[in-house]
């Protein structure tokens, strides 16, 4: 934003002037600025200067990777003109950037925060132009307005995937048939005669169990479909484990102790999760993919899986839960991945 | 078994963003063929401010009628550079590596967001020595720690082993040959699995222990590395580490594509 203006002063403002130019003013709309022209009492001047400033609006919004349009103000928002009738000291030349819903055009007590974030996306480049019909150099001045559909990658294609598939593909996710492995580290190798699982809450120990005991809780299968942050989305898996409601009544535990829990695991590994996306069956400790051990390169001996948020948070070589009270970042969080991560919200990174 | 916490991350730990990350629009402004199949695009983007050097861009494609794909691809440029280096490997069935290693042109835009990635990541500030093993495409976020550190830290000890099919594979030879020549603290050793020329004198085989054992820093030297290529490169490669006393804090990594396993 702030280059954007400055880039049009530098232009128009700082000598040699090559427009005529008083003033530049946030106005209340996001990105929104009022561009104030000299008066010239000369119509055809006037005139000039208002398709100069097009142009120079133009050309700075491409250096900004977007195209700039322009339409008409209405008459009632400007108070003085060349062309009213009152003589008028100065034109007015508006020079409006805003999206076009209403909402991040409205002022901001509406859009919540300035610069809107669609302001921001707009000068980095993720608005393109309108059609050129509705262009106009307008009487009373200039409105550059910009939408935000995104640019068409020039002789793309892509790949279609039939409705039904791409119904099960959340937003940005291609299908792989393949299952890629992703991590930070080296592969922990636990032993299973060293493995245990453990639910804890601050220092205590709400329940641990063995590799034994932990084979020996009642087992649920599902088949469901898995999304990783770095794209790729894998139909059908098939998995085997304990569930979290299994797992919280084995502990002899009524309920949650706390609202959110933090999964930990062989290697340091962590992630924070809210504990009602663990329950009604939304998460287990699998221990089997597609009725086959869990691979260490997959997370085993056991990993948690919630298919329904982004595959970070199935936490791959998981030890335990601890339950605590306040939702805090775990590996991936604190380096800028979402503290949700839901796929069909395509909450990837800090801020979606 | 392991604490819970962040021990082996809190190194890089960076506030995380307080907006989201937007989309962009890059122009690419040259192309250069590195080898056969892999594709350096330059791009230039709109106050762009850099990253560090690890990190990759997320880049979306939109066709005619509205249909998008994602794909992330590494940063090679110097974090400090003015102008964005990404490199494309073509996967002849692929969806987007063609389109960006055949069709795209200078002058084309391409959305695009980031940087991201906070733990594959390499500042003067982790320190060194700097034990670098890549395969294929792998070298890619490694060429941009080199490029960093030549600047940022020159003299750090410095290795780098890279694997690739054969000698026309090899991707930004000529910066690696240009920084190994400019610093005796770097070492960078090729090895080449399918065929090598008559008058190679480097190895012809697969990283193993063996090579590790012979190019690696000793864990006396409590180095750390960063390993990228392909899955199964990765695992064996951080295992072996491992094996050689590497703690697993030490030992970075990165995988890309498929994992070996069968459907």
């Amino acid at each position: 934003m702030r280059s954007f203006r400055s880039r049009i002063v530098r232009f128009a403002a700082d000598p040699p002037k090559l427009l005529p130019l008083e003033t530049l003013i946030s106005e209340y709309g996001p990105g929104r600025y009022e561009l104030t022209l000299h008066y010239r009492s000369d119509l055809g001047r006037a005139a000039d200067d208002l398709a100069m400033l097009k142009r120079l609006v133009r050309a700075v919004a491409r250096r900004h990777g977007m195209t700039a349009c322009f339409m008409a103000l209405s008459y009632g928002l400007v108070h003085a003109s060349p062309l009213s009738t009152l003589p008028p000291r100065i034109a007015n030349g508006c020079s409006s950037l805003a999206r076009q819903s209403a909402r991040d055009c409205a002022a901001p007590e509406l859009s919540g925060r300035w610069p809107a974030p669609s302001t921001i996306a707009l000068l980095q480049g993720r608005c393109h132009s309108r059609d050129d019909s509705q262009y106009h150099i307008a009487r009373k001045g200039i409105i550059v307005a910009v939408d935000d559909k995104p640019p068409v990658s020039r002789g793309f294609v892509g790949r279609r995937r039939a409705t039904a598939e791409r119904e099960r593909v959340p937003p940005g996710q291609y299908v792989t048939l393949d299952f890629p492995i992703l991590s930070a580290g080296p592969t922990p190798h636990t032993p299973l005669q060293e493995w245990s699982f453990a639910l804890q809450h601050g220092p205590n120990r709400l329940a641990e169990w063995n590799w034994q005991q932990f084979e020996a809780l009642p087992k649920t299968s599902i088949t469901v479909d898995i999304h990783c942050v770095t794209k790729w989305s894998k139909f059908d898996t098939g998995w085997e484990g304990v569930t979290i409601d299994a797992l919280i009544k084995a502990a002899g535990l009524e309920q949650s102790p706390t609202a959110y829990v933090m999964a930990y695991s062989d290697g340091g590994y962590t992630t924070n999760l809210p504990v009602a996306d663990l329950l009604n069956g939304r998460g287990m400790i699998a221990s089997k993919f597609n009725g086959e051990p869990l691979a260490p390169g997959h997370g085993g001996p056991a990993r948690l899986l919630v298919p329904h948020l982004y595959f970070w948070k199935s936490a791959k070589w998981v030890r335990g839960l601890s339950f605590v009270a306040e939702d805090k970042p775990g590996f991936w969080e604190s380096l800028g991945y979402h503290m949700y991560g839901d796929p069909w919200k395509e909450q990837r990174y800090s801020g979606d | 078994m392991a604490i819970p916490g962040k021990s082996s991350a809190t190194a890089v730990t960076r506030e995380p963003p307080a907006t989201r990350l937007q989309w962009r629009i890059a122009e690419v402004t040259a192309l250069r063929d590195e080898t056969p199949r892999a594709r350096s695009l330059t791009l230039r983007v709109a106050d762009w401010t850099g990253h560090i050097a690890g990190q990759h861009m997320d880049v979306r494609l939109t066709a005619a009628d509205g249909y998008q794909t994602q794909r992330s691809y590494s940063i090679a440029s110097i974090p400090q550079a003015s102008e964005l280096e990404l490199l494309v490997d073509l996967i002849p069935e692929g969806e987007v590596s063609p389109y960006l290693t055949q069709e795209v042109r200078p002058g084309d835009r391409i959305e695009m967001r980031g940087p991201i990635g906070g733990y594959f990541v390499w500042t003067a500030a982790h320190g060194g020595p700097l034990m670098l093993i890549a395969a294929g495409s792998g070298v890619v976020p490694l060429a941009s720690m080199l490029a960093y550190r030549a600047q940022a830290a020159p003299g750090l000890p410095t290795r780098l082993l890279y694997s690739v099919r054969t000698s026309e594979d090899i991707i930004f030879r000529p910066r690696l040959d240009s920084w190994a020549r400019q610093d005796p603290t770097l070492t960078v050793v090729l090895t080449l699995t399918r065929g090598a020329p008559i008058d190679w004198t480097g190895y012809r085989r697969r990283i193993d222990m063996d090579m590790l054992r012979q190019v690696a820093f000793s864990r006396d030297q409590s180095p750390l590395a960063y390993v990228c290529g392909p899955t199964s490169m990765v695992e064996e490669t951080a295992d072996h580490l491992v094996a050689l006393g590497y703690p697993p804090e030490r030992v970075r990594t990165e995988r890309f594509g498929p994992s070996g396993d069968p459907r």
